[in-house]
């Protein structure tokens, strides 16, 4: 069958433009549209602009160490899959956030330096750093620095056959940077510790360390058993990651198709005020994960070593946010129209830390409740899906 | 939860590595499994089907692009289950589409039969990077993701009537392109 031959065939095309063509990515092609909401909310949004433009041009003058560039959003990358999280309650979903319900004026906005490609192929990255921090890593760990060998995963020429291959295809070259490591390892006995070009570092463990038997550390522990088993692997590996005042964060709380509900562990420094700590929260923290035996699988440390300041931005306030989102001004990876105010249950200040994006600037997140979500009949009864809506909090006098 | 955390869980054998792709990519999946069948039922079981060959998968694979792996292996085994079980019926949502990539199938006289799956692949690849942007988001909606017309001019704020001319123009260049490189279906 030539037709059912060609549809299969077109399984073959490149990743990259299934990723393109995502439902989560068709506000980049969308055509610009006025909607009837848009229509209903345009008196409102021109008197919301004219009040922040008012106060920023009040704030510029009287606030002057506010960054003058205008920041660009527009290639927002609001990640693949669906983030909506199901609970029979808003309150289980918990993030640990040092920001809590307090006002933040203004903060701080990040460039990352590292690049990626339509492939995520990651350029820019410092491979010296990337190794002297991986050195510093396993000097912490006891082990012989100057007899280790320090690995990359640079591609092999049979790699990079394919890599030539592939690209010529699409009639283009493989760009230079491909040929560069974008992680420096080293593997020893008990050891495997990485490092990405983004300067995150990764200690897996040969033998996994077994928590001592009164601690319960798996995907299913409950905040009481995780914030136990924190305080014994702090104990254990805090010098590791040298903070002056670890501070724990455990975040989840969604539950799966079968039931479980499932939390993070992860420590940042918070020593400094609330702002510093919000940054730290972000960018640097360090998460212990476990694995399904109960045992420590492995330590991730997040830093922000490859993040450049722009600089401070003043932020509107959750109002100002919650006018935005209901005049359709947000982003999402969920596939539901929004479904209005009343379905806001919760809303608080956010990095989106951990994604690809060019620039990291603070956003509003809005957890939304989602009638008729698509699946629900695959959860026990009652629960609830929560999507989520992202505003950014940067003033949008200074966003392109 | 981050891709290369999910990867990880696959790599670690854990089986919280399903409950983490079904959390993260399920909709996506049933989506791209529920435009070509059709059925809630038969979408269910072929999601449940991708995260048993995502497990058998992963190791010794390590996806790039976690979505469209994942995506992949749900749009072939709803294709074969439509393939089992609907091509009798003429119904489902990849009876419609079928009919429109009929105008993509090359002469026969335009060259020899060529099933060599690097050749297509290299067909298409190099097809889709000469198209528009939007014509060619539009063209794999359509295609790879099997999306109803109707949801695609909504999701780019076009009528329908301009997706339909889009896709007609798109195909018609496609066949183009597959005779001029020789391939035949």
């Amino acid at each position: 069958m030539k037709r059912m031959k060609l549809l299969k065939a077109f399984g073959l095309i490149h990743e990259s433009y299934v990723t393109e063509a995502s439902p989560e990515n068709e506000k980049k092609f969308a055509r610009k549209n006025v909607s009837r909401l848009a229509l209903r909310c345009g008196a409102l949004a021109a008197a919301l602009a004219l009040v922040i433009f008012g106060s920023v041009h009040l704030c510029r003058h009287s606030l002057p160490q506010y960054a003058t560039e205008i920041l660009s959003v527009s290639d927002m990358d609001i990640g693949m899959g669906y983030e909506g999280y199901q609970a029979y309650e808003i309150g289980e979903l918990r993030t640990d956030n040092p920001v809590g319900g307090k006002t933040v004026k203004a903060l701080n906005v990040y460039r990352n330096t590292i690049s990626y490609d339509e492939r995520l192929y990651p350029y820019g990255q410092d491979l010296d750093a990337m190794k002297a921090y991986l050195l510093s890593l396993a000097d912490k760990l006891g082990l012989d620095t100057d007899t280790l060998e320090i690995l990359d995963n640079a591609p092999g020429e049979g790699q990079m056959q394919g890599l030539i291959m592939e690209f010529a295809s699409r009639g283009l070259e493989v760009p230079e940077y491909y040929k560069l490591p974008y992680i420096v390892y080293v593997q020893t006995e008990n050891y495997r510790i990485e490092v990405n070009a983004d300067m995150t570092a990764t200690i897996h463990f040969t033998e996994r360390p077994a928590l001592p038997a009164e601690y319960h550390f798996t995907h299913t522990s409950t905040p009481e058993e995780l914030a136990a088993a924190g305080e014994y692997l702090w104990s254990q590996y805090g010098d590791l990651i040298g903070y002056e005042n670890p501070q724990m964060c455990i975040t989840g709380g969604g539950y799966s198709t079968d039931g479980t509900q499932s939390y993070s562990l992860a420590f940042y420094d918070g020593e400094r005020d609330m702002t510093e700590n919000f940054e730290n929260y972000s960018f640097n923290r360090a998460e212990f994960a476990p694995d399904s035996d109960g045992n420590l699988y492995l330590i991730r440390i997040y830093n922000d070593a490859a993040l450049e300041k722009i600089g401070l931005y003043p932020l509107i306030s959750e109002e100002a946010a919650t006018a935005l989102l209901l005049n359709g001004q947000y982003y999402t990876s969920v596939t539901e129209d929004f479904p209005g105010e009343d379905a806001i249950l919760k809303c608080e200040l956010m990095f989106r830390a951990g994604s690809k994006d060019q620039i990291l600037l603070p956003f509003y997140r809005f957890y939304v409740q989602l009638a008729d979500a698509p699946g629900m009949h695959l959860y026990p009864d009652g629960m609830q899906t929560y999507g989520v809506y992202y505003v950014p909090a940067v003033d949008p006098a200074y966003l392109q | 939860m981050d891709d290369n955390r999910i990867i990880e869980m696959y790599f670690a054998r854990s089986e919280d590595a399903i409950t983490e792709t079904d959390r993260k990519y399920g909709q996506y999946c049933r989506t791209i499994a529920y435009n070509i069948l059709f059925s809630h039922e038969d979408t269910d079981e072929c999601v449940s089907d991708t995260y048993m060959k995502a497990w058998d998968s992963i190791p010794p694979q390590k996806p790039l692009y976690l979505a469209a792996f994942l995506g992949k292996i749900t749009r072939n085994l709803s294709l074969n289950r439509f393939k089992r079980e609907h091509a009798q019926k003429r119904n489902g949502g990849a009876q419609v589409v079928f009919d429109e990539l009929a105008e993509c199938i090359p002469d026969p006289s335009a060259g020899d039969d060529i099933s060599d799956e690097l050749a297509l692949k290299e067909a298409f690849n190099s097809f889709l990077a000469a198209l528009p942007p939007l014509h060619r988001v539009i063209f794999v909606r359509r295609y790879w993701y099997l999306t109803p017309l109707k949801e695609i001019a909504a999701a780019y704020g076009y009528t329908e009537g301009s997706v339909k001319a889009i896709l007609s123009r798109t195909r018609t260049r496609f066949r183009k392109h597959l005779e001029k490189e020789g391939i035949r279906i």
